[in-house]
């Protein structure tokens, strides 16, 4: 089966500071409704937009990223058509038709698989800078049926990258692993943040065997990309092996539902009465601009990160897992660059501790949920030292840091093994009694000792299965010398 | 009197223009656009033989880029819109607003 | 006929003690309760309590030796397409009727930083789209010279306010003459400055690309005084240029041996002959005075009006898309979202309107925006580039109008008559330079005026030549009695 997969992903540009023409905030998540605007992102009459310079410098690491081709200049077109969360009902956007230039002409996406470790190339159609509309709800009945629409035009005017690529996707699955990859490298690009509500939506247009295309909006999230599309293959192939014919239309993802619906036919064929917006005089791409963007995308060239960890000897899934959540490589480079083994250092931070943060309901690309670099060097060294074993920290320390990474080391590590040996020794020699017990298969006697060790200690952060282990093998061993 | 040969031309503009038109306002305005769209239609003829690119912009300037500043934010209230619970409540599918 | 005492004299005396600001606003509040039912020149009026009061305000300032702005004391009107939180905004419009626009234009801002008293906003056709004023939901404005007759718009309120003394200053806008049309038609000056010179944060949009606020007075150094307060670099708007604040109310008269005046055949034929008379007399007259006249040609300027108004049109019914009764006063009352916009716009937008939003979708559309929109700008490029190389070396002599004012209604029957009316005024909007009408001669009480038109940011070259035009033909500062 031949399947042709073409995206069109919208982002918002969260961490842009402002919203594109005027100075109310990026991101709006926690405002209350309608008090993020003002009379430019409202479109109110006489108001005039500017365009945001931290927008235009994101969109051009993004477009540099993506190994496009830049204009000279860009220029905003006006885009028509009448919806109730589009205040002036047209979108400023860009067009390459009709006297718009768009920020990037044909680049190209490398994403990898991480189950194959192989990297796979779509091209990139091109780039627009937009606004946003409003935020819509419906009331009872929804989008269908609802009497009223309630707009709240806080999300009116942030800045959104419209990503458009070829038709390059073979299948499902890949085409989830771009739209990651790209959210990726836009995080690293500084551009968004992946994790907000609502950040991103994607637009999906396939084509099985060879039939007529057909366009899924409305996907809100990377796992529905492949849901959706698999949907799609499902539904198309059913249809054209009862003998039907696939009609090019648009249909929309019900994620409630997992299923997609047709939207109602157009009156007439799409008609955007595209323009050169006359408030906009285009704007020079220039060689500082360029420059400036060129360093924010070579922080983002997730290849070379990845090559770079690999070149340490950090084995492939642990790199992949310490590049998808940022925090952690930064963490990891510098431990490293304070002299922590690399390897040891991904272990702890990639697998461990990552997965403790999970464990403990924490969000990991929260940066104030990971510990200091110093901590974690002082880890690695206690390791390799032998102070401890590898089982003691992922058992003990890394689960009381993930709670408290701001601890200092000292009040939360266990005792060291030596410590350990003393309490044991004495012990042992103290209780008679319960290590006969114990020798004459009362296991329970075994609890009884552990905890006389736990008590001669007298502190908490230490691992009964290692009093436990300690025990047994001291019991053993004068048994084996006495035997 | 003649039928107006924009007929179909003005249904479809004001439909993409959202202009309901009365059927008197209908045949005036027909006749109107008929006669402008002739006299505006003499820029075609000339500027196919003008060898130039548009002007968009009537200066060859750079427009700006705006660094951060305070937001001049108003208050959604202060504008003769219906409201409900702070948003902006509009008519959908058989609603009406002023009913509401 | 009478004569009063230009504004920025009055503003001088008030600053000097001379002259009473309270007793001044009394003496245009009395002219225009006199010439309002007639005229109509204004949509709203401040309150006369207010304007007397404020007037009060600055008088006590400058007795208490206070440094009063450059406007202090001077009664302004704003054309109603122009933002004012005080005061309603309607464009002319029902769709805007009444809507008070939560912030004040750039300009109005600056009025306000001189100590104008704004004393209310003008009629105009709605969205400024017109050429007589007649198009207004707020009834026609006359013309105070002949209340048959019309004052030219849009900015005829402004205008006419001026006319009447109803005013001392006032600003209007122009799209395609909208400030230069009326100033003809009422023996007042209006001056379109280069584009990008004013802000337009604030202006109602009709055409973007073409359209400048523009300062509209009795005599060529009151419009000086006006620009120079409202002009200059405002980062609100994208398209306003980084220059520094013009200067030119300190232009002094022009040394007419220094002058030189390109007559361009296309702009000086076609008007009516007592125009084309007038016209030719004025210049002799400076030709007589050491002006060095010499011949133009502009042949692109046949297509001016077609491609002015395709422009136009285009721009416009993508400004206008936003009224759909969601945020401003007029409402559907439809009950869904479509049939509530198409209400709003059926009852909110008269039909002059209607008809230039139709245009103008027309002309972007898909299969015709070629034909239509990118063939005009094409023209607009070729005929900028001919008026910059003409201007680079003189003032352009047009005329303002090809006829008198005409009678109300007399033009509204054909559009292309109404359109005819801006043909030598849109030439300096394509172009985007800076262009002052000013009265010549009166006749049979009608005004006849001419249009200088300079080269980019030559402001202080066309004062200068008013000023020497000014002092040749005797009529700044007049009035009706």
């Amino acid at each position: 089966m031949k399947v042709t997969i073409g995206l069109e992903i919208h982002v918002q540009m969260s961490e842009a500071g402002s919203k594109l023409f005027c100075n109310c905030k990026a991101n709006y998540r926690g405002l209350d409704v309608n008090t993020n605007v003002c009379p430019v992102c409202l479109g109110l009459p006489g108001a005039l937009p500017v365009v945001s310079r931290r927008s235009v410098e994101l969109a051009l690491a993004t477009a540099l990223a993506l190994k496009c081709e830049i204009p000279k200049f860009i220029v905003f077109t006006r885009k028509h058509y009448f919806y109730p969360d589009l205040p002036k009902n047209y979108q400023i956007s860009m067009f390459e038709r009709a006297g718009g230039v768009p920020i990037c002409r044909n680049g190209v996406i490398s994403f990898l698989d991480p189950s194959t470790w192989e990297w796979k190339t779509c091209r990139i159609r091109r780039i627009n800078i937009e606004e946003d509309p409003g935020r819509t709800v419906y009331e009872e009945g929804g989008i269908t049926g609802s009497p009223y629409a309630l707009v709240d035009y806080n999300r009116s005017g942030v800045p959104l990258l419209e990503i458009v690529t070829e038709p390059d996707i073979r299948t499902p699955r890949d085409a989830r692993l771009l739209v990651e990859h790209l959210l990726l490298m836009l995080e690293y690009l500084g551009v968004t943040n992946p994790r907000l509500e609502g950040v991103f939506r994607v637009d999906a247009n396939i084509s099985v065997n060879g039939g007529e295309r057909v366009e899924v909006k409305n996907i809100g999230s990377t796992l529905d990309v492949e849901k959706a599309l698999n949907y799609e293959i499902l539904r198309q192939t059913k249809i054209r092996e009862a003998g039907g014919l696939i009609e090019r239309e648009t249909r929309h993802w019900d994620a409630m539902r997992g299923v997609t619906r047709p939207l109602r036919h157009k009156e007439y064929e799409e008609e955007y009465l595209y323009f050169p917006d006359p408030d906009l005089p285009p704007i020079a791409i220039t060689g500082e601009m360029l420059e400036k963007a060129m360093g924010m995308a070579a922080k983002a060239d997730l290849r070379a990160l990845l090559g770079e960890l690999l070149k340490l000897n950090v084995p492939p899934e642990h790199a992949w897992s310490l590049l998808t959540t940022r925090p952690s490589l930064e963490l990891f480079r510098k431990t490293v660059s304070l002299g922590g083994d690399p390897q040891l250092t991904a272990r702890i931070l990639a697998v461990d501790y990552k997965g403790e943060l999970r464990e403990q309901g924490k969000d990991p690309y929260d940066p104030s949920n990971w510990p200091p670099p110093e901590t974690v060097l002082e880890l690695v060294k206690l390791t390799i030292s032998g102070v401890y074993t590898y089982d003691t920290i992922k058992g003990l320390v890394i689960p009381a840091l993930a709670s408290n990474p701001q601890a200092r080391l000292e009040t939360i590590l266990p005792e060291r093994a030596s410590d350990i040996d003393v309490a044991v020794e004495e012990v042992l020699r103290e209780e008679v009694k319960a290590v006969r017990d114990y020798l004459q298969g009362k296991t329970q006697a075994l609890n009884y000792l552990v905890g006389r060790v736990i008590k001669k200690i007298g502190r908490k952060a230490v691992d009964p299965r290692v009093i436990r282990e300690a025990l047994e093998k001291r019991i053993k061993s004068a048994m084996g010398a006495g035997g | 009197m003649t039928r107006c040969n924009y007929y179909e031309l003005l249904r479809k503009l004001a439909s993409l223009a959202k202009i309901r038109l009365s059927g008197e306002e209908a045949e005036s305005l027909c006749r109107d656009l008929e006669r402008t769209a002739e006299f505006l239609r003499s820029v075609s003829d000339i500027s196919k033989s003008l060898n130039v690119e548009p002007l968009y912009y009537v200066w060859d300037e750079w427009g700006p880029l705006r660094d951060p500043g305070e937001p001049r934010t108003i208050s959604i209230a202060d504008l003769p819109v219906h409201t409900k619970d702070g948003y902006v409540k509009v008519p959908w599918r058989g609603g009406r607003v002023e009913e509401a | 006929m009478r004569r009063l005492k230009q504004a920025w004299e009055l503003a001088r005396d008030f600053r000097e003690g001379v002259e009473d600001p309270v007793e001044h606003a009394y003496k245009v509040l009395e002219a225009i309760s006199r010439w309002e039912g007639v005229v109509n020149a204004y949509i709203s009026l401040e309150s006369p309590d207010l304007v007397v009061e404020e007037a009060e305000r600055v008088a006590r300032g400058i007795r208490a030796g206070e440094r009063v702005g450059k406007l202090a004391g001077l009664l302004v009107s704003v054309k109603d397409n122009i933002c004012t939180s005080f005061l309603p905004t309607t464009a002319g419009s029902r769709m805007l009727d009444p809507y008070i626009p939560p912030f004040n234009a750039t300009v109005v801002e600056r009025l306000l930083g001189e100590d104008a008293i704004i004393i209310g906003k003008t009629n105009l056709d709605e969205f400024a789209m017109g050429s007589t004023t007649e198009l207004s939901a707020f009834g026609p404005t006359r013309n105070p010279w002949d209340p048959e007759r019309v004052p030219g718009g849009s900015s005829g309120g402004s205008a006419a306010s001026l006319a009447y003394g109803g005013s001392d200053l006032s600003l209007g806008s122009d799209t395609g003459g909208s400030a230069r049309l009326p100033a003809a038609y009422t023996a007042t000056v209006g001056f379109k400055p280069t584009y990008g010179l004013v802000s337009r944060y604030g202006l109602i949009p009709y055409g973007n690309s073409l359209e400048q606020i523009s300062p509209m007075a009795r005599s060529v150094r009151d419009v000086a005084l006006l620009l120079d307060v409202i002009g200059g670099w405002d980062p609100l708007d994208a398209t306003s240029l980084r220059v520094d604040k013009p200067r030119t109310f300190t232009a002094s008269k022009a040394d007419p041996r220094r002058v030189t005046i390109c007559i361009v055949k296309e702009l000086a034929e076609g008007a009516d002959e007592v125009i084309e008379r007038a016209y030719w007399r004025i210049l002799k007259r400076l030709e007589s005075e050491g002006v060095e006249l010499r011949e133009e040609e502009l042949p692109i300027a046949s297509k001016a009006l077609p491609a002015y108004y395709t422009i136009a049109f285009a721009e416009a019914s993508s400004n206008l898309a936003r009224y759909d009764g969601v945020f401003y006063p007029m409402k559907g009352g439809g009950s869904s979202w479509e049939e509530d916009v198409e209400l709003a716009r059926m009852k909110g937008f008269g039909r002059e309107v209607k008809k230039r939003i139709l245009m103008g979708v027309y002309a972007l559309s898909e299969g015709y925006r070629d034909e239509y929109y990118v063939a005009a700008t094409k023209i607009r490029r070729v005929l900028r580039d001919e008026v910059l190389r003409i201007t680079r070396n003189c003032i352009i002599a047009s005329q303002a109008s090809p006829i008198l004012p005409p009678r109300l209604g007399e033009r509204l029957d054909d559009p292309l008559k109404l359109y005819a009316m801006d043909v030598y005024t849109v030439i300096a909007n394509l172009a985007g330079v800076p262009a002052l009408v000013q009265p010549i001669e009166f006749h049979n009480g009608l005004p006849i005026g001419i249009q200088w038109m300079g080269k980019p940011l030559g402001e202080e070259e066309l004062v200068s030549l008013g000023l020497l035009v000014e002092e040749l033909t005797g009529l700044a500062g007049v009035v009706v009695d």
